[in-house]
């Protein structure tokens, strides 16, 4: 049974059964009390009367009347009274309840009593129309009490399980809806009781899951886009693996070692980018693999290209995301010396830095113009993608965010003397 | 014009024919036993609803997985409701029969929230609470008697029964139309309560034209067609609401009295129609604003 109906039912019987067993009490008690009363009257009547008094008389109380009557002597008395009093003398002397007509008014006779000794009769009368009238407005306040009662209950059992389920009807409904894996939806928090709380508690929950799981997707779709975009742009398996093949025959046939120092830089780039095992490698590995994509592109463009990878021995212990720095360099590669006729020479350095490492890559290429440069900055800070270009160093921010929170960051300075780019992250010594 | 109001229309008329047909049953139970006239209506309904069908064709029949429900629903809103119902009219004044068949409206509404899972709001429920206060506080005297008090007692009884009829009725109004539902109800109801035609006191030598033209109105009026109109307003506009519009029950009667008694009203009375017009009219608005509130689709 839901919960709803229990409080229902619940509150219907606490609600109603007393409300109906006071009812019967308070009917049954006053039909006693009036009957004793009634009772208590008519014999204080009789008592005081019958000490006091010698003649026939009659005695108007309202709705009562009590006529003593001195035995014999009836003169008094209407025929129709007499006529009453003889049949009650002949049924009974003690009766307890009975109806007889007074003249032109019924009365409720309710105790007839005859003094032994005492050589008269004292009778006590209730007049029936004023006793009725007054029980009868006791059973209708009775009755619509009752029936009022009985209908505050059941509004009060609706009204009140309405409002102790709905809060709960609603984080149930909310429960559901994450179940189903939707997160992003608001909680609106009415109540300051437990259900209250247990609400906000669940809302807080919610959001934060919402945030994990928005941050975790970005992350991995930050990630995949690297890799992609890597595997994409310079060391697609399929264009590395024909290279591979081609330049081993060569090497077989000419015992080439320069070319075979490039093959093997070739291989151990493959390797490192389609591994994806990891997703944190350590810094050196990271540097090495740089060392190796630079020395392919220097065995491509000779004297054109000049570079150098100063590795920090005291980070070896750290971790940093796989292929963070590479789009960086290959950034350098691209822009400077495919694109130009200049000599080039690209410095990539990593340093330790306090609590966080420093890593910067320098070229002394053409630079990036100033209002270029401007955007770009711009689009760092908010962290928005331009679909026009330099999605590699936007990626490369993004997943230091992610990965380090908002206060490591990519930075970037750039003049017609060259560009230094330089990444803060944070130290990292597991993966 | 809209369902809704063909409903409130519907309704109101019912309440107009179930109010009149009090004095008819008080008038046809002086020669019948209460079985007995519970059978002739329901013979004389459905007679009259299969000449409707006749003439405006049935749309289907009723499944045999239904019948199950159409028998209880038989048992319940036929021989139960109507035997006690019947018994009771005899001691209970016209005014105070209508007040407490009224008593359904609070019932309904928690038969509702219970039965059919329907949301009722604190503001819904102050609603019914005032109206039907306003219907108890148009009861009139009672004679303090235990028969009395056993014909209250036992015509509440019989709105129990009546709640539950409603319910049990409305997975079944979803299938069929309603003069179908009541047509097998009413050939059924009549088969059941059949063998008290024989086993009552009944006293047909006794019967006059004024007998026979009740029994008329009450099949034909009270149940052919107040039954159908009760069931369409049922399915549209739920349970709750359809039982609202019977507080004019009473408000009739007492007109009714005002007009042909000349009697005066009380401020009890006074008090009574005012609950019951603000409690009607504030649940009117409330329907009107969110028509789509409890329908049968959505409580079944």
């Amino acid at each position: 049974m839901k919960l709803k109906n229990k409080l229902l039912l619940a509150f219907l019987f606490v609600g109603i059964l007393p409300s109906i067993l006071l009812g019967f009490l308070i009917l049954y008690e006053s039909n006693a009390a009036i009957e004793a009363l009634e009772y208590k009257n008519m014999y204080a009547h009789m008592l005081s009367l019958s000490e006091n008094m010698n003649n026939i008389e009659e005695y108007n109380y309202g709705n009562e009347m009590t006529i003593v009557i001195e035995e014999g002597d009836y003169t008094n008395i209407e025929e129709d009274t007499l006529t009453c009093i003889g049949r009650i003398e002949a049924d009974n002397d003690y009766q307890d309840y009975g109806n007889i007509k007074i003249g032109k008014i019924d009365h409720t006779l309710y105790g007839a009593k005859l003094y032994e000794g005492e050589n008269r009769k004292i009778y006590h009368f209730h007049n029936v129309i004023g006793l009725n009238s007054s029980l009868t407005n006791l059973g209708t306040i009775f009755i619509k009490m009752s029936l009022i009662i009985i209908t505050i209950s059941i509004g009060l059992s609706l009204g009140l399980s309405h409002n102790i389920t709905l809060g709960i009807t609603n984080l149930v409904n909310y429960i559901g809806k994450v179940e189903k894996g939707e997160l992003d939806f608001k909680i609106p928090m009415e109540k300051d009781d437990e259900l209250g709380i247990l609400t906000k508690s669940f809302s807080k929950m919610t959001n934060r899951l919402n945030t994990l799981v928005n941050q975790t997707l970005k992350l991995e779709i930050s990630e995949k886009e690297a890799t992609l975009k890597a595997l994409q742009a310079q060391i697609s398996p399929h264009f590395l693996y024909n290279a591979l093949d081609s330049i081993n025959w060569q090497l077989i046939e000419k015992e080439d070692y320069e070319t075979s120092e490039i093959l093997g830089s070739l291989s151990e780039i493959l390797r490192y980018s389609i591994d994806s095992k990891d997703r944190m490698v350590k810094v050196s590995e990271e540097f090495k693999q740089l060392e190796n994509y630079l020395r392919i592109q220097k065995n491509r463009f000779e004297d054109r290209l000049d570079y150098e990878v100063i590795f920090d021995e005291t980070l070896e212990r750290y971790y940093i995301p796989k292929l963070l720095v590479q789009p960086l360099v290959e950034n350098a590669v691209i822009y400077n010396v495919e694109k130009s006729f200049a000599d080039i020479t690209i410095n990539v350095s990593c340093e330790d830095k306090d609590d966080h490492i420093l890593i910067s890559i320098e070229d002394n290429g053409i630079g990036i113009e100033q209002t270029k440069l401007e955007k770009l900055k711009e689009d760092l800070k908010r962290g928005v993608k331009d679909a026009k270009g330099h999605i590699g160093l936007l990626n490369v921010n993004n997943r230091i965010k992610l990965i380090y929170g908002n206060e490591y960051c990519l930075s970037i300075e750039s003049s017609s003397k060259g560009t230094i780019i330089t990444l803060v992250i944070g130290k990292i010594t597991s993966k | 014009m809209s369902i809704i109001k063909k409903s409130f229309l519907g309704m109101g008329l019912t309440s107009i024919i179930w109010t009149y047909g009090i004095s008819h049953v008080v008038n046809a139970l002086e020669v019948i036993g209460p079985f007995t006239l519970v059978s002739i209506r329901f013979f004389i309904a459905f007679a009259a609803l299969s000449i409707f069908h006749k003439f405006y064709g049935i749309r289907r029949k009723i499944d045999r997985k239904d019948y199950y429900r159409l028998v209880l629903n038989v048992i319940i809103g036929s021989l139960i409701y109507y035997g006690i119902s019947n018994f009771t009219i005899i001691y209970l004044s016209a005014v105070d029969s209508a007040t407490l068949s009224s008593m359904q409206l609070i019932f309904m509404l928690w038969a509702e929230s219970m039965f059919l899972g329907s949301i009722v709001t604190p503001k819904k429920a102050f609603y019914v609470v005032l109206a039907t206060i306003g219907g108890i506080l148009l009861m009139k005297g009672i004679v303090f008697s235990l028969t009395s008090m056993k014909s209250y007692i036992l015509m509440l009884i019989a709105t129990c029964f009546w709640v539950a009829y409603h319910i049990i009725q409305l997975p079944l109004l979803k299938k069929y139309k309603a003069t179908t539902i009541i047509k097998y109800q009413c050939l059924y109801s009549f088969i059941a309560t059949m063998p008290f035609i024989f086993i009552e006191d009944n006293n047909f030598n006794a019967m006059n034209f004024s007998h026979i033209a009740s029994f008329l109105y009450l099949g034909i009026f009270g149940i052919a067609l107040g039954y159908s109109l009760n069931s369409y307003a049922l399915k549209n506009i739920g349970p709750t609401n359809t039982s609202f519009l019977l507080l004019l029950q009473p408000v009739i009667i007492m007109f009714v009295d005002l007009i042909s008694f000349g009697r005066a009203f009380t401020l009890s009375d006074y008090f009574g129609f005012l609950f019951i017009f603000i409690g009607m009219i504030l649940m009117i608005i409330d329907i009107m604003k969110d028509k789509k509130e409890i329908t049968i689709g959505d409580v079944v």
